[in-house]
């Protein structure tokens, strides 16, 4: 008798960013992350925890770099609910990397936390994730007036053994959002599959690289 | 570390019993709103700190801790386990312990609940009785009172930390026999200490506190005493007749003086040190303090050690290991045997805890360094620093140079006799070795927007230490894996390799190590040009990335330089279209630089940001965290190269 698996749909944690951005990169907004099952366990761990420190907890939890909670909360829920929900207010500075002259450039290899391990071709023992799951990330940005956007990154889809990884950008006036998902569909990646990995994750990797171009209209 | 259970300590260590109140707290006392305090796991509802000092009949001293927690997360169940710290000449004459559940049942913890650590077995050792509250919920308080009984007046004394929760109520109650006389300060506190006389003569000290607030940790926040309210007391002296009082610790050199004679004249303490420097072909006082001095370097390390351990020294000798202590009680014996005059300075690093010159006090000191009094061949005073492994003699690190220091000696030479003296004066010694890192860059992009960077990292001073630390426990594939961090901050694609260690030596505080990195896609093309990121550059991650400041900044390790250059030739055919701006800028205790210049094949960026040592109010905050934005802000810069 064993404990049957569970899946990537049962446990699953979603990132919700908003952020307008200055001229300098630097922004303020809101973010609401939601978590179910297993992924939900360090944020009911953290509402039954307790320790007065609730804004440094939830800055460390944020998937974007140099981020800095103003204000966190814990939505409520009822007792056994299926998800948890942190929502608060934060701002964040260098989103995008200035440019000298007209163009700068936001790269999501850049500012944002990477999913995936590295794992190296000397390692001899298999990589386990505690469980599979599926994260996302909608991560919105609204720029300045005077600012013009390149074309934006094709959106990309990678499957492999290993899980399934999208990337989508969307852009509504000044407005662009990524949305980024992934599916953890192998719990265990035995040495043999390592190479398989390496690619996948390359792939991925070269996908965050793509950047939006920024263009500033005017003097900076 | 070993934990006996011991059955017995409450009936047998309480048949003794308090002339100290070790009443439970009333119900009142024990009923709090928990909406004061939304998101601390625990509320200290009350704390009392009582010593009862008796010289009538036989002298004792009695200190009482009484504390009731309400626990209102999962959090507080860190509150289960408390710890009482005595030796071995000291007794636990009672122990009273019980939770009151939300459902308002009541348990009194049983003597089977109660652990004993017999780590230390000596006469100054610290034990401890640690005991665990059972059957801790949401709701709960927890209370406890414990006395311990001291066979001797305990002399002197200051508050410990209230710790991490927020404090609604605490008291300090000091009661000595009419012959004491006391000296008592308070700090961070405009409360003042009650000072009353009972009627049987006895002196009575009072300091009552309400409504701490959590403490809330940040980076470079200060010692917990320069911001919490707290007391010290101490005994100046002892009336044996209403004409005549004996000092005790009235002056500094009293404070100092029971170590003083150890060091001086406890030879047992160094019978089983061997070991001499060879001082063969020293002619004066001069070669033989940087003999010695240097021997104690190179025999003994101080990583790892407590700065104030003191263990058998021939034990600590042969380990290899010593504490500074250790290391200046060493060398001044060895010094004073060759004929060398040499003395101790005891001091504070800086901004390591809050001091009072006004208040003698031992536990203000935390550093003990080696004074040489001027003397033939020695014209100055020279003190030796043993903490930090790169001090010569006469070098001093930026923890402890422009410190106040007590400078002492002890006179008479034999166990139970003699004095000692001492005066105060300013540590002033040769700059040792600058805390700095470096980075140095000579990297390349090829025409697919590859980068090729060559790095080197020094590290100088205390910069240094945790580099030597890597060197000495990471080995093989540990060390490479090392990089992987590194290489992760440019990109999941980027490859390292050439990883090695550059000259690397504790004595001269110098060690480095140099790697390589391949970066593809560093580069993106845009129309005929190519945008160049910087993020190549070392990453100060979270350094000032907070917005607001709760507490003033107190910079002290991680205080000095870093200073990073990057020489980036150009794809061929491309040069750099603009240079960033040049910047020389200052805020309250930093400064940064900025130098962009062109090179024949590209560019060479240059930055520095240096922070000092020092307290700086949060007013400043906002200033320096912009001030040092500008050296976070080049990283997050991008070149563009143009073709010719």
């Amino acid at each position: 008798m064993r404990t049957p698996p569970t899946s990537p749909e049962l446990n699953v944690e979603t990132h919700r960013y908003a952020l307008t951005l200055d001229a300098e990169g630097n922004g303020e907004g809101t973010f609401r992350i939601e978590a179910t099952g297993d992924n939900a366990t360090p944020y009911k761990g953290r509402a039954l925890f307790g320790t007065g420190k609730l804004e440094r907890w939830a800055r460390e939890h944020l998937w974007l770099h140099r981020s800095d909670v103003r204000q966190a909360r814990f939505e409520e829920q009822r007792d056994f609910a299926a998800s948890t929900i942190v929502t608060g207010d934060f701002g964040a500075r260098r989103v995008f990397a200035r440019g000298l002259g007209a163009a700068s450039l936001i790269r999501l290899a850049d500012i944002l936390d990477g999913w995936l391990p590295a794992l190296y071709a000397d390692r001899t023992t298999p990589f386990a994730w505690r469980w599979l799951a599926t994260t996302d990330l909608e991560f919105a940005l609204t720029l300045p007036d005077n600012v013009t956007v390149s074309a934006l990154p094709e959106n990309v889809t990678i499957t492999s053994p290993i899980g399934e990884y999208s990337l989508t950008w969307t852009r509504s006036g000044q407005v662009i959002t990524a949305t980024r998902h992934f599916r953890r569909t192998r719990r265990v990646i035995e040495p043999a599959q390592f190479a398989e990995a390496a690619a996948f994750r390359e792939k991925v990797a070269t996908a965050e690289l793509n950047a939006v171009v920024l263009r500033f209209g005017g003097v900076r | 570390m070993k934990r006996l259970l011991l059955p017995l300590l409450l009936s047998s260590g309480c048949a003794t019993t308090s002339a100290l109140s070790t009443d439970w707290l009333t119900k009142e006392q024990l009923t709090w709103d928990a909406s004061k305090y939304p998101d601390d796991a625990a509320v200290v509802l009350y704390r009392a700190d009582r010593t009862l000092l008796e010289t009538i009949g036989n002298d004792s001293s009695e200190v009482l801790r009484h504390e009731a927690i309400a626990i209102q997360k999962e959090g507080g169940f860190d509150v289960a386990e408390v710890r009482i710290p005595f030796n071995t000449r000291q007794q636990l004459i009672v122990l009273k312990a019980r939770v009151l559940q939300p459902d308002g049942t009541v348990r009194e913890v049983q003597a089977r609940d109660v652990l004993v650590d017999t780590n230390g077995k000596g006469e100054r050792d610290t034990q401890a009785k640690f005991f665990r509250f059972p059957d801790l919920r949401i709701g709960s308080i927890v209370e406890y009172v414990w006395v311990v009984r001291t066979p001797w007046v305990i002399g002197a004394d200051d508050q410990d930390t209230l710790g991490p929760w927020p404090v609604r109520e605490y008291e300090f109650e000091l009661t000595g026999s009419r012959q004491l006389v006391f000296e008592t300060i308070e700090y961070n506190s405009q409360q003042p200490i009650d000072v009353t006389t009972m009627n049987d003569g006895r002196h009575r000290l009072r300091f009552s506190l309400k409504d701490l607030p959590p403490r809330e940790p940040e980076q470079w926040m200060p010692h917990w005493t320069f911001t919490e309210p707290r007391w010290a007391w101490r005994i100046l002296g002892y009336k044996a007749s209403s004409l005549i009082t004996n000092n005790w610790f009235r002056t500094w050199p009293d404070i100092v003086e029971s170590f003083g004679r150890r060091a001086w004249t406890d030879r047992t303490l160094f019978s089983g040190l061997k070991d001499r420097p060879d001082f063969s072909r020293c002619t004066d006082a001069r070669c033989k303090v940087d003999v010695a001095t240097n021997w104690v370097r190179e025999k003994t390390t101080t990583v790892g050690v407590d700065s104030n351990r003191e263990i058998d020294l021939a034990e600590a000798w042969k380990s290899g290991k010593a504490s500074a202590r250790e290391r200046a009680m060493i060398l001044r014996w060895v010094l004073a045997e060759a004929g060398v005059e040499a003395q101790f300075a005891f001091t504070t690093a800086g901004l390591s805890r809050q001091t009072a010159q006004s208040f003698p006090e031992w536990d203000q000191f935390n550093r003990l360094h080696v004074w040489v009094p001027a003397q033939p061949s020695i014209p100055r005073p020279i003190a030796i620093e043993l903490e930090a492994e790169y001090c010569k003699a006469g070098q001093l690190s930026p923890q402890v140079q422009g410190q106040n220091a007590f400078v002492f000696w002890f006179t008479g030479g034999t166990v139970g006799s003699g004095e000692s003296h001492g005066e105060w004066t300013r540590l002033d010694g040769e700059e040792a070795v600058g805390n700095v890192e470096r980075f140095t860059h000579h990297a390349r992009l090829d025409e697919s927007g590859t980068l090729f960077d060559d790095v080197e990292h020094r590290g100088e001073g205390e910069a240094s230490e945790p580099l030597q630390r890597t060197k000495q426990n990471t080995h093989g594939r540990e060390f490479t894996r090392l990089f992987d961090n590194i290489a992760g901050q440019i990109s999941a694609l980027t490859h390292h390799d050439k990883e090695r260690w550059l000259e690397c030596d504790r004595l001269t505080g110098r060690c480095g190590k140099a790697w390589s990195v391949r970066a593809p896609r560093y580069a993106v093309k845009d129309g005929k040009s190519w945008l160049v990121p910087l993020t190549a550059l070392h990453s100060l991650y979270e350094t000032f990335d907070a917005s607001t400041r709760k507490h003033d900044l107190h910079i002290r390790a991680g205080a000095g330089v870093v200073e990073e250059s990057f020489e980036l030739d150009a794809p061929p055919g491309f040069h750099v279209a603009q240079l960033p701006d040049t910047l020389n800028e200052s805020g309250p205790g930093v400064s940064v630089r900025i130098v962009a210049e062109r090179t024949k094949t590209g560019v060479r960026l240059s930055r520095r940001v240096s922070l000092s040592p020092g307290a700086y109010s949060k007013e400043t905050y906002g200033r320096v965290r912009a001030t040092f934005g500008h050296f976070q802000a080049l990283r997050n810069t991008l070149l563009q190269f143009d073709p010719d």
